[in-house]
């Protein structure tokens, strides 16, 4: 009875600590996204009051992102109005574009890598020691050059640091999908009359798309989440979503409710991303259990 | 349908010499099964004939035209590979219809071929299906269909049947050379299994260290082996070796007991006598048989039985039927049919007889 009961405690405890763990993590979301529905009156400090839940549900920070003003929300302040959309277009078309140019570049090469051993054994680890600083060591280097290439505070100048930056990944992380595909694959397709990079598109592309999908949302996501590297180089012209957001003050304070909806905002397209090809993702995931 | 020369070919991998040297003709519609262990060369010799790799040096030749520099594609090859090489991303008919594909043949002419080949390989139900809805011994016909379809003129199978159970391995072994005959198409086997090539290939192609050992029908390399490595790599129960001396026109062995066996045509010199376990047979112990031991192991095969007998320093194998019911530790006397002993060059390792 004993031994019954202390397993069933240990389950219990086991359980809180659990939930624990859950409430001390979720929480900064939980607030966030409640931060995001609250009126001003229940985020500003000078109430001197604690909501823990919204009392008075409103979009009006939402709208305000985008340059409409809400009669209550926000009118005690003297506010000029802010508009996060063309922020938001930047972030899309820096990370996009970045990502794509990413994944050109790294299929590719891991293909390369993977197939051919081309580069020589030390070739992968050249390629991944290109993460192994961090980038605000050579952020403000890469400002000079940018500059000087008249790439500063352009969308071309963030599409190909960005390119640049998630390389390594996206060769290391085709690689090993690669590695998976025995190389028979492509030979059967050559001697079926495929030249090789035809045996490479039509025979071991397709059996990488998982690989494929997962490796473009990771990559998507790194570049959507930078912070450091827009800050650096961008401007007035190109300011991403992240920077905007960090900026978001007027002459009224820190905006702090529509830095919580933009920030909803923000992280909900991966996750929208991750809805819409989990199919793709879950096979990506289990990718080992190819028959070989 | 094609020969196919192999002059002076020679694959190098860095300093690795792969294949050295290597010639072989392969007539018009023969069967032939390039045979050696792991690592021999075996492979990279078909990678070169089928064009997925490119000699080092040497020549290849189909129907005496030159096909170094013809790409892969052009070559006309059907290619097996051990792991079937299935597009696990296409359904079976997909697979087959592969090579058709990518020639661009018209859709009706493309369903008329696959169903045709699933009819010869008996996989007509299974074309909707994807490979991995399929058992490993339908990948290996839906493989060999996708080589099939486009009626290459060479067919290569590298060891294609080794991922196959036992059983579904000797029906393919008789479907395949079955359906050899009916396409009578040129076709080159790898394995490493000596009884596939035995009992499928018309010629054997001994391969070992990347050189060429020997080269000729099943009954010719079994009887006639033309060095040690071939003798000792051929046959299902190993040749037994023994060191012997040649002299006086007989041939003598230290093994306790033993008699000198008449020989004649041969220097006389040390050599290695080899012979088969089948060419040995077990009698009652008496004065007059030519060698003489005791059962030190019986393994029972069903149609023979392999004895172990040890003599003195001595052990080797004797193939009898399954009547004769002998117990460990029984003293025999060991006949040898002396028109079946090889001998071999103790530095060379060449055949001498």
């Amino acid at each position: 009875m004993t031994a019954k009961k202390k397993a069933r405690i240990a389950m219990i405890a086991r359980f809180l600590i659990a939930i624990a763990v859950l409430v001390v993590m979720l929480f900064p979301v939980y607030w966030m996204v409640t931060m995001a529905f609250k009126p001003n009156v229940e985020w500003t400090p000078t109430t001197g009051e604690t909501f823990w839940i919204p009392q008075d549900w409103t979009t009006a920070n939402f709208t305000r992102l985008f340059g409409i003003q809400e009669d209550g929300a926000a009118s005690f302040l003297v506010s000029t109005p802010i508009d996060a959309m063309p922020s938001i277009w930047h972030s899309l078309i820096a990370s996009i574009g970045g990502t794509l140019l990413a994944l050109l570049a790294g299929v590719s090469t891991a293909y390369g890598i993977s197939r051919f051993k081309a580069g020589g054994g030390a070739l992968p680890f050249q390629i991944l020691q290109l993460r192994m600083f961090p980038p605000i060591a050579v952020i403000i280097p890469i400002l000079f050059l940018w500059t000087y290439l008249q790439l500063f505070d352009t969308l071309i100048g963030l599409i190909l640091i960005y390119g640049a930056v998630t390389f390594p990944f996206v060769v290391w992380l085709m690689r090993s999908f690669f590695d998976e595909i025995p190389r028979e694959i492509a030979e059967a397709a050559i001697v079926d009359g495929c030249t090789p990079f035809g045996a490479f598109r039509r025979a071991v592309l397709p059996l990488v798309r998982g690989g494929l999908a997962t490796t473009a949302l990771f990559v998507f996501i790194l570049n959507w989440s930078d912070f450091l590297i827009a800050l650096v180089l961008t401007d007035a012209n190109t300011q991403t979503a992240p920077v905007f957001l960090s900026q978001l003050r007027t002459a009224g304070g820190q905006e702090f409710g529509a830095q919580a909806a933009l920030a909803v905002i923000l992280v909900s397209l991966p996750v929208l991303i991750s809805i819409v090809i989990q199919k793709h993702l879950v096979r990506g995931l289990t990718f080992g259990a190819v028959k070989r | 349908m094609a020969r196919i020369e192999l002059v002076g070919v020679t694959k190098k991998f860095g300093l690795f010499v792969a294949v050295d040297n290597f010639q072989l003709d392969i007539p018009d519609g023969s069967f032939v099964a390039l045979l050696g262990p792991s690592g021999c060369g075996k492979s990279t010799t078909m990678n070169m004939i089928s064009g997925l790799e490119a000699p080092s040096t040497g020549e290849i030749f189909f129907d005496g035209k030159l096909i170094n520099d013809v790409p892969a594609g052009s070559r006309d090859v059907g290619f097996v590979f051990q792991n079937y090489a299935i597009f696990t991303h296409l359904s079976a008919f997909e697979n087959i219809a592969y090579g058709l594909r990518v020639r661009k043949t018209d859709t009706a002419e493309i369903n008329r071929r696959v169903l045709e080949v699933a009819r010869l390989l008996d996989i007509e139900p299974l074309l909707q299906r994807r490979p991995n809805k399929l058992s490993v011994n339908d990948l290996q016909k839906v493989a060999i269909g996708r080589s099939m379809i486009v009626e290459p003129a060479i067919f290569l199978l590298d060891e294609p049947f080794s991922n196959l159970d036992a059983g579904f391995r000797g029906f393919m072994r008789a479907e395949l050379k079955a359906l050899q005959r009916r396409l009578n198409q040129t076709m080159i086997y790898v394995t490493h299994d000596q009884v596939e090539a035995m009992s499928m290939a018309e010629h054997i192609a001994i391969m070992d260290q990347g050189r060429l050992q020997q080269y000729g029908t099943p009954d010719e390399v079994y009887s006639h082996p033309a060095n040690r490595f071939v003798a000792e790599f051929v046959g299902s129960t190993k040749m037994n070796f023994f060191e012997a001396s040649v002299a006086e026109g007989s041939i003598r062995l230290e093994m306790p007991g033993s008699q000198p066996i008449p020989l004649t045509g041969v220097e006389a010199g040390f050599v290695t006598l080899g012979i088969r376990p089948e060419f040995l047979h077990l009698e009652a112990p008496s004065d007059s048989a030519p060698w003489r031991g005791e059962v030190d192991l019986v393994e029972p095969l069903g149609p023979r039985t392999i004895y172990h007998i040890r003599s003195g320093d001595h052990r080797f194998r004797v193939s009898a039927p399954p009547t004769l019911d002998l117990k460990t530790g029984e003293a025999v006397g060991v006949g040898v049919d002396a028109e079946r002993i090889h001998l071999f060059d103790n530095a060379t390792g060449l055949a001498v007889r």
